[in-house]
């Protein structure tokens, strides 16, 4: 059975007092144990969301509105209570946010944090739930993790805290791991580590990855698959080799030309011109229908 | 630490520096007042020419104006707040001795409205019930608009006068010394309630913030009980504002016990300060000043040391920074 | 974060935090495309002008309140047209509430609705020229202090700093009491005191209004400073200004009905706060002698209050903020 399924995905979430935005539009995507899968596209592609509505972490306000399904190994999430997600959240599903500084909490220890995220049931003693948090910040790549445990966030370097977040994410032996854009916030440097790291964690504890980024070299170098959004929507899948190498549909092939116009000598930067975007929007073309596309030529 | 002792220096020397400026301008609003200084400082009513010379001794009333500015500060920091006509009690001991009333007051009114805010502003902040929520704020609203002497009015009204069950006045059933419980109830009700009211508010705004903030996220993602993050990540972060505010939530309160004792014929700091307006004592009168400064004063610096313990970002700003290679 | 800070936010009453923006680098063409900016992009939050006076206009509670503060002033302007005479004692004394003398006759025999409409206007003028005199005052200081910074934001800072240790009510008797407590004192002195407050706020407000980009550019043009300080900044600035100026109203009022109660004040010419003063002694006895004064404070300081915050609410909406 697939691990993570999710088909038709909607989200709809208030963006003023009495204006709602559709952020995701039936998006379908699947995830299989052990598996790395990429999500990219620019900001405002709805990747984050589609992330977050996965977890069940959008915001908890009435006027946000989630349709379609999210099953892990066949059990349905969408529309049931919300202690099943809680159970989803503290055992199946770690998450990684992008900027360290503001997702942890100012004022609380850093060893308190990790430790909050280690699973009830393994009915730890004090001194094991120190020695395990010690254990996961050391995988997550920190060292001095004993003295680290006591110091709180302001007192740590941006990938220090990032590193954090990835043995807070870990630290539950998860399933899946969703990383939204996990180095967007870091210095280019401090970037390769971290995604060395993180890749290294998910190798290490062979869970499922879903890596979220706007930035392709990232997702290149870590996904075995890769979905491409566009405007809430998917517009095209497949394995990660292919699809950077040969794109089917015109926005891959878009944005595939932009980002290369900015690494060849001599040529002018290049970006998707409003005309296209329209066109990519109102025509609705998605990965679906480039699957029968193929399927019938 | 050493960075501690100076933040600390500053705030101490900035402490000293308003409290002067606070006694400048006393003297000079002493200087402006129409009149003969000693007139001034005892008022209407004709004294002894012994108190006269007393006062102009003490003073330096006779001196040039420099001099004069000079020990009247001197007077102020070695205690001597001149002395109350008619008693010829020294001010300071006057104050001294009614202080220990307004704090009954202002103590109690202080903790009731600070705890009363923060559970209030958190149920506000939090509740998904939209008519909840503006129930607590519009009530919060309602209640800083009420002036407190008026409240104290209405209350004395109802509770007093009509129904008899609590005292009107005073601190104490005539020839009784010390303060009975039921005397206490109706002033620190009304001087707690406009502060109950502005905390509120001001806890409500904060919890919302908090609880807008992104480790909110990472919370919720551990899947953790909502209560939990509530209790453990929301209200900490909340609470650090608070600090802040209660502090000087606190030295308004010793001041605007001021009305409050007047309604109530409470006799504390505030009744002393109004009979003697009232009669131009006005070295009584600028006694209360300095000293409700100074607290003010002091309650600050210690509200500064109290969020400097508090907020681990305060005191990671004295520690040395973790750097490693990440 | 400073004291200062902290109080002006405190003053607004409502606390913002400042949350870098976690935009992607990757295309800044999608807004302009008008692509859904779905990615929750925190910024300080403002609205634009026109939607917030709009959304302010619209509401329940602005309309309720502005028509009942209208009401109190049109009572308190030209009700004393029409009402009797203030100090005739001609009347019988102390007599309740009825048809004949609708807010019933005080312990001398006036008429209390001619006295309570007659404080009215005190009590308002007082309030509104004090309002008045911060905003402006506010307006100039805070201006300059946020726009040219230097010697004037230091200076403003250790004023405001001041003006937080000694509360207003204290600094305000004691000047009365040594130089005498006619309108103008008063006005003065509670302008003195509360004037900081809206100052800190402008300040504030300019500040963050210059930092964005279109100030540079009106510089790089080659307007002068004071043309734009007048022309761009201060417009902008202004809502948050607004609210605070009439949660000065509310505060000048209840500070000087304050003062009257403990009778530094006009004794011709009492003010809501004086009646009470009077009242005092008539508790038992005149029950309507307290009441009356002190819901018509009640009723315009909750009014001015509600406005505020509706104002504030406008431009700040906190709905959907909480996780």
């Amino acid at each position: 059975m697939t691990f993570l399924e999710v088909d038709k995905l909607s989200v709809r979430l208030p963006t003023g007092a009495r204006s709602e935005v559709e952020a995701v539009t039936s998006v379908s995507l699947r995830v299989e144990r052990g598996e790395r899968v990429g999500i990219v596209g620019e900001s405002g592609s709805g990747k984050s969301v589609t992330g977050r509505a996965i977890a069940g972490l959008l915001p908890t306000s009435p006027r946000v509105k989630v349709s379609g399904s999210v099953r892990f190994d066949g059990a349905e999430l969408i529309g049931a209570p919300e202690g099943d997600w809680n159970e989803v959240r503290a055992r199946t599903v770690g998450m990684i946010f992008q900027d360290p500084l503001t997702f942890l909490n100012p004022t609380m220890k850093i060893g308190a944090q990790v430790r909050e995220a280690l699973p009830p049931e393994r009915r730890l003693t004090r001194q094991q739930a120190d020695d395990e948090v010690q254990r996961f910040l050391g995988l997550a790549g920190l060292s001095d993790t004993a003295a680290l445990a006591m110091r709180f966030p302001y007192e740590l370097s941006g990938g220090m805290r990032q590193r954090v977040l990835i043995a807070v994410a870990i630290a539950k032996l998860p399933e899946l791991i969703i990383a939204d854009e996990p180095t967007t916030a870091l210095d280019a440097t401090v970037q390769m580590r971290v995604l060395k790291t993180l890749d290294e964690s998910v190798a290490s504890l062979g869970t499922s990855l879903v890596l979220i980024s706007h930035d392709l070299a990232v997702v290149a170098s870590m996904t075995d698959r890769l979905y491409v959004m566009y405007a809430g929507r998917v517009l095209e899948t497949g394995p990660t080799n292919e699809v950077l190498a040969r794109p089917r549909h015109a926005y891959t092939q878009a944005l595939l030309r932009s980002v290369r116009s900015l690494t060849d000598d001599g040529v002018e930067l290049w970006s998707i011109p409003p005309s296209l975007r329209q066109r990519f929007r109102s025509e609705g073309l998605d990965a679906v229908d480039l699957e029968e596309t193929a399927r019938a030529t | 630490m050493r960075s501690a002792v100076l933040h600390y220096a500053k705030l101490l020397l900035s402490s000293v520096v308003l409290l002067l400026v606070v006694i400048t301008i006393l003297f000079l609003l002493l200087e402006l007042a129409p009149g003969d200084p000693v007139q001034t400082l005892v008022g209407d009513i004709p004294v002894s020419d012994a108190f006269r010379a007393q006062i102009t001794a003490s003073f330096g009333l006779d001196k040039p104006l420099l001099e004069r500015y000079l020990i009247y500060v001197g007077n102020v920091f070695t205690g001597n707040l001149g002395f109350s006509f008619g008693t010829d009690e020294p001010v300071i001991d006057l104050i001294f001795s009614r202080i220990g009333n307004t704090l009954a007051l202002a103590l109690p009114a202080f903790v009731i409205s600070t705890t009363g805010a923060i559970i209030l502003g958190s149920i506000a902040a939090r509740t998904r019930k939209r008519w909840l929520d503006g129930l607590i704020s519009g009530t919060a609203v309602a209640i800083f608009s009420i002036p407190n002497f008026w409240l104290g009015l209405m209350l004395i009204m109802l509770f007093s006068i009509t129904l008899g069950w609590l005292p009107t006045q005073g601190k104490s059933s005539y020839g009784q010394s010390g303060i009975q419980l039921q005397y206490l109830i109706l002033p620190v009700l009304t001087l707690a309630s406009s502060e109950l009211a502005f905390k509120t508010r001001i806890m409500r705004s904060s919890m919302i913030e908090a609880l807008g903030g992104d480790y909110i996220d990472t919370a919720r993602s551990k899947g953790l009980s909502p209560r939990r993050v509530l209790w453990q990540h929301g209200l900490p972060n909340a609470l650090l504002p608070m600090v802040t505010v209660a502090g000087y939530s606190l030295g308004f309160i010793f001041a605007g016990s001021v009305l409050v004792e007047r309604v109530f014929g409470w006799p504390g700091m505030g009744l002393l300060f109004i009979d003697a307006i009232e009669r131009q004592n006005n070295m009584v009168v600028l006694g209360v000043v300095i000293v409700i400064t100074v607290t003010i004063l002091i309650v600050n610096i210690l509200t500064d040391v109290v969020y400097g313990l508090v907020d681990p970002r305060l005191r990671a700003r004295f520690a040395r920074p973790v750097r490693s290679v990440a | 974060m400073t004291i200062d800070q902290k109080s002006s936010q405190a003053d607004q009453g409502e606390l913002e935090a400042e949350v870098p923006s976690s935009g992607s680098s990757f295309d800044p063409g999608s807004a302009a495309a008008g692509a859904p900016s779905v990615e929750i992009v925190r910024t300080r939050r403002r609205r634009r002008a026109d939607s917030v006076w709009n959304d302010f206009f619209r509401k329940p509670a602005t309309v309720t309140f502005l028509i009942l503060l209208v009401a109190m002033v049109l009572l308190s302007t030209l009700g004393p047209l029409f009402a009797g005479d203030p100090v005739a004692t001609d009347h019988p004394t102390l007599t309740p509430p009825s048809a004949e003398y609708p807010l019933g006759t005080d312990q001398l025999g006036r008429d209390y609705l001619a006295r309570v409409l007659f404080g009215g206007r005190i009590s308002l003028l007082v309030g509104f020229t004090v309002a008045f005199l911060c905003m402006t005052l506010g307006l100039i200081v805070g201006g300059l202090a946020g726009f040219f910074g230097g010697i004037v934001d230091a200076v403003l800072v250790k004023v405001a700093e001041f003006f937080q240790v000694i509360p207003g009510i204290v600094l305000a008797l004691v000047a009365a009491a040594l130089l005498g407590s006619n309108f103008v004192i008063i006005v003065t002195i509670l302008a003195l005191t509360m004037w900081p407050g809206v100052a800190r706020i402008v300040r504030a407000e300019t500040m963050r209004v210059t930092q964005l980009g279109y100030v540079e550019s009106a510089r790089a043009a080659g307007f002068s400073s004071l043309r734009i300080l007048w022309s761009d900044v201060i417009p902008n600035a202004m809502p948050p200004v607004i609210v605070a100026t009439t949660m000065t109203v509310g505060r000048a009022i209840l500070v000087e009905s304050g003062l009257a109660f403990l009778g530094i004040g006009d004794a011709n010419r009492p003010s809501w706060g004086a009646l009470l003063n009077s009242a005092q002694a008539y508790m038992a006895a005149g029950w309507w002698l307290a009441l009356f004064p002190g819901l018509c404070i009640f009723i315009v300081v909750l009014s001015v209050n509600m406005l505020g915050d509706s104002l504030n609410d406008s431009l700040n909406p906190t709905i959907g903020r909480v996780k």
